[in-house]
């Protein structure tokens, strides 16, 4: 999961209205009702930076924590470089 | 010992055999559906039976066990030539497949038996027609194996639409475009194979990995099975060894394992996903703070640097030392790295990096305040008597200061200027937290929690009259709170009170004259209270029957004939009424004393004592009246009122005014009266512990309650488990005392 000013898309000096101006133009292009998860989504980042004291409790406390390993090997995984499939692995793969 | 029967099969159903054949033990599913079969041969079950002699012979099949598969075919009797046909072709036994199939079946024979021979890279067993075919499929992966992605593509050119290789071909194309990272092609390619065919089932795990709808239709166990196949396929050494680091986190133990691994992980994912270093950082950052030891810094450091946001690791060392209760420890990064943050460090907004300063000043003051709390802790526990610890070395700066700081860098914060306001008062400076309760409301006048506080305080110094205005203020931020709407009344009384209290006629005018401003929020809000004072001033201007009147409506409020006569008597005084008055005063109040109260009444009278003790208000004959007072408490507990009244009043005494041993002989009357009440088992548990009884006495009342709040009906009783574990938990260990006995406590 990003870091909440990357789903909101706004720089980290943002100000409390530059942050809720945001929030609301998303909340418009992705109402909960159509887009449920992007909502909940956009809504959560909104709560962890939406006044001064709570960008600097996530600046402090949480920045970071959304990196977890799982998401780290699924992204490593998508990344690292395709092999050449082999007719004897795709057999091998199959009958293990 | 006897031995264990063992655990009977389970009875033989559809599902089971569905789900062995999901499992690939076929063996077993093929045993089930013949037992279903004898025990009720019914179509469905025959029909069952046919399906998964079938299935089997097909998986043997595919997995070369011919002499499983031979039986299989030899039991399905009732197979359909065709179907039979292409076992035959998927067994090996091609001319035996021929002989059987018809014109319509010929294409299937050809192509299960092409995709054995290609399996097996062998055309043994294929007519001769389908041999150019298989030299052409293999060719085209020995090129794709090779890098050779044109050759590939030429060596199957020769394979048209109606060829028994064109599943192979479309694979390999879909080879080529994942080796590519053409996901979008790759995807196409493999959507497009059959799935009754091998080539499907071999790509499938690629399938897997590059489309998302296919991935997504998969139910859980054909998922995993999927994932643990395209593991194999794409092994991926930085995968592996991030696997290696996943398995070391979260599981309590030192991290040391995991650094060694990912010594060899990162210099792989700077090769080809340089972005993921720091955020493996990020990830062994927060897990040194959970499970980390002193040398993984060190660790940490050589592998990735000092982390952007905390060079020389005092956050992070702060935050264990929080863990771990080490306030010293724990003061000392804490301060290192707000020292740091006041340097404004680059990528630090100015704005953020001040209010994240008023943060740690604030964990600051929360440890200075930790710091400072000494605890009774008994020693020797079950052999000795609680014995003080000794008391650590006062922090500085103290809590009072750190939340000082904390406000001073976030003025508009609540939450800061509350705990510099409480650290205050816990400081015994009333005047400095009266002050920084002021500079507050001065730029905040709205905050109904900021006024309260003040004027609770400056009513404790004596000024009630200001602490009503304040709490005027207060009340149209939550006019329909009840708390807030009683405090006021109760704080105007107060006013009333004092100005009555100069003894003049015009301060008995005064006094009146704030009753009657508020008369009908009184009324409502505090009314014995107002009709007490109305009396008392109403007898200083000579008015008797009005004052007589006043003081019958004051007595007709329920429950409060305690109260209201305790407090004719003292405001009588304050007010120095005629002597003739006070006697008169003092002999109702006396007279009222004589039949046992209710519990209602004492909880009342009890207010109407502490709330004198709250406005700094002193008499003569307090003290005996102190004593007077809390022996209430006892008489009332053979009186007939509801238990949840006496429950109310046991908690007031117990957890609130904390007059333990008042409230241990008020619970032990009435578990006598009430036995099977948890509640007065729970606080005569919890006066226990405050008079320092035996740890086993407090431990065996609290598992009485516990059984009884268990057992219990009203849910009010239920509740209290909760309340009686966390109590219990610091009485785990039953062999504490010898813990403490052998000094390892």
């Amino acid at each position: 999961m990003p870091d909440p000013y990357t789903v909101l898309g706004v720089p980290p000096d943002a100000d409390d209205d530059a942050v809720r101006r945001r929030y609301l133009e998303l909340a418009r292009t992705f109402p909960p009702e159509q887009h449920p998860e992007k909502f909940a989504a956009v809504r959560a980042a909104y709560d962890q930076v939406k006044t001064l004291d709570a960008r600097a409790a996530y600046r402090l406390f949480d920045a970071g924590k959304e990196d977890t390993i799982d998401a780290l090997i699924e992204e490593a995984a998508c990344r690292t470089p395709r092999p050449r499939v082999t007719l004897q692995a795709l057999t091998a793969a199959q009958s293990g | 010992m006897a031995k264990r029967k063992p655990a009977a099969p389970p009875p033989p159903t559809p599902d089971r055999v569905a789900k062995l054949a999901r499992d690939g033990d076929y063996t077993v599913a093929l045993e089930v559906a013949r037992t279903l079969v004898q025990l009720a041969p019914t179509p469905e079950h025959q029909a069952l039976l046919r399906r998964t002699l079938a299935d089997a012979a097909a998986y043997f099949a595919d997995r070369d066990r011919a002499a499983d598969f031979n039986r299989a075919l030899a039991e399905a009797t009732d197979l359909d030539p065709a179907d039979r046909a292409v076992l035959l072709a998927r067994g090996g036994r091609t001319d035996d497949a021929l002989a059987l199939a018809d014109d319509t079946t010929r294409p299937r024979v050809f192509a299960h038996a092409a995709d054995r021979a290609v399996r097996l890279h062998t055309n043994a067993f294929l007519p001769p027609e389908l041999h150019v075919g298989f030299d052409a499929v293999l060719l085209a992966f020995r090129k794709h194996e090779g890098g050779d992605e044109a050759g590939a593509r030429e060596a199957l050119e020769p394979i048209g639409l109606r060829s028994p290789y064109l599943e192979w071909k479309v694979l390999l194309r879909g080879l080529l475009a994942y080796a590519a990272a053409d996901d979008a092609r790759a995807a196409e390619n493999f959507a497009r194979l059959d799935p009754a065919r091998l080539p499907a089932r071999l790509a499938a795990p690629l399938r897997f990995a590059v489309d998302p709808a296919f991935k997504q239709a998969q139910p859980a166990d054909a998922a995993t099975a999927l994932s643990a196949r395209l593991r194999k396929l794409t092994p991926g050494p930085a995968v592996e060894h991030l696997r290696a680091i996943a398995r070391e986190l979260g599981r309590d133990k030192p991290l040391t394992p995991a650094f060694r691994v990912a010594e060899l992980v990162v210099p792989q994912l700077r090769a080809f996903a340089p972005d993921l270093v720091p955020r493996l950082a990020n990830c062994l950052y927060h897990a040194v703070v959970t499970q980390g030891q002193p040398d993984d810094l060190a660790r940490y450091r050589r592998l990735f640097g000092g982390p952007p946001d905390d060079p020389n690791f005092h956050k992070l060392q702060a935050m264990i030392g929080e863990q771990l209760g080490d306030p010293a420890g724990t003061h000392a990064h804490w301060l290192k790295y707000e020292a740091w943050l006041a340097t404004h460090p680059p990528g630090w907004p100015v704005a953020v990096a001040d209010r994240a300063r008023a943060e740690v000043w604030s964990h600051l003051g929360v440890n200075a305040a930790k710091a400072a709390d000494i605890e009774d802790e008994p020693e020797l526990g079950f052999f000795g008597p609680p014995r003080r610890k000794k008391p650590l070395k006062p922090l500085d700066p103290p809590a009072a200061a750190c939340f000082g700081k904390a406000a001073e860098l976030a003025p508009d914060s609540p939450d800061a200027t509350r705990r510099h306001f409480e650290a205050l008062l816990e400081a015994n400076r009333p005047a400095d937290a009266e002050a920084a309760a002021r500079a507050y409301l001065a730029r905040k006048p709205d905050d109904a929690f900021a006024l309260v506080a003040l004027a609770n305080l400056i009513r404790q110094l004596g000024r009630a009259a200001e602490a009503a205005e304040v709490m005027l203020r207060a009340l149209p931020l939550n006019p329909l709170d009840k708390p807030t709407r009683v405090q006021t009344a109760s704080v105007i009384v107060a006013a009333a009170r004092a100005a009555l209290a100069g003894g003049k006629l015009a301060d008995a005018k005064a006094a009146l004259a704030v009753l009657d401003k508020h008369d009908a929020f009184l009324t409502e809000n505090a009314p014995a209270g107002r009709q007490v004072l109305r009396a008392v001033a109403l007898q200083k201007l000579g008015r008797a029957d009005e004052a007589g009147a006043a003081r019958t409506a004051a007595l007709a409020v329920p429950g409060a004939r305690l109260s209201v006569t305790y407090r004719l008597m003292v405001d009588s005084q304050l007010a120095k009424l005629k002597p003739a008055d006070r006697k008169a005063a003092d002999a109702l109040w006396a007279a009222e004393l004589v039949p046992a109260p209710l519990p209602q009444e004492v909880h009342q009278l009890f207010s109407a004592y502490d709330l004198y003790r709250l406005d700094a208000v002193t008499y003569r004959g307090q003290k005996t009246h102190e004593k007077k007072v809390l022996d209430q408490a006892f008489r009332c507990a053979g009186t007939a009122a509801p238990d949840e009244e006496f429950e109310k009043l046991l908690d007031i005494l117990v957890r609130t005014k904390e007059e333990f041993k008042a409230g241990k002989k008020l619970a032990d009357a009435l578990i006598v009266r009430f036995p099977t009440n948890p509640a007065f088992h729970l606080s005569r548990a919890e006066a226990g512990v405050g008079l320092g009884e035996r740890e086993y006495h407090v431990e065996g009342r609290l598992r009485r309650a516990k059984a009884l709040a268990e057992a219990a009906t009203e849910p009010r009783h239920r509740e209290l488990v909760g309340r009686i574990d966390e109590l219990l938990k610091a009485y785990a260990s039953p062999f504490d005392f010898l813990d403490a006995f052998f000094g390892r406590r």
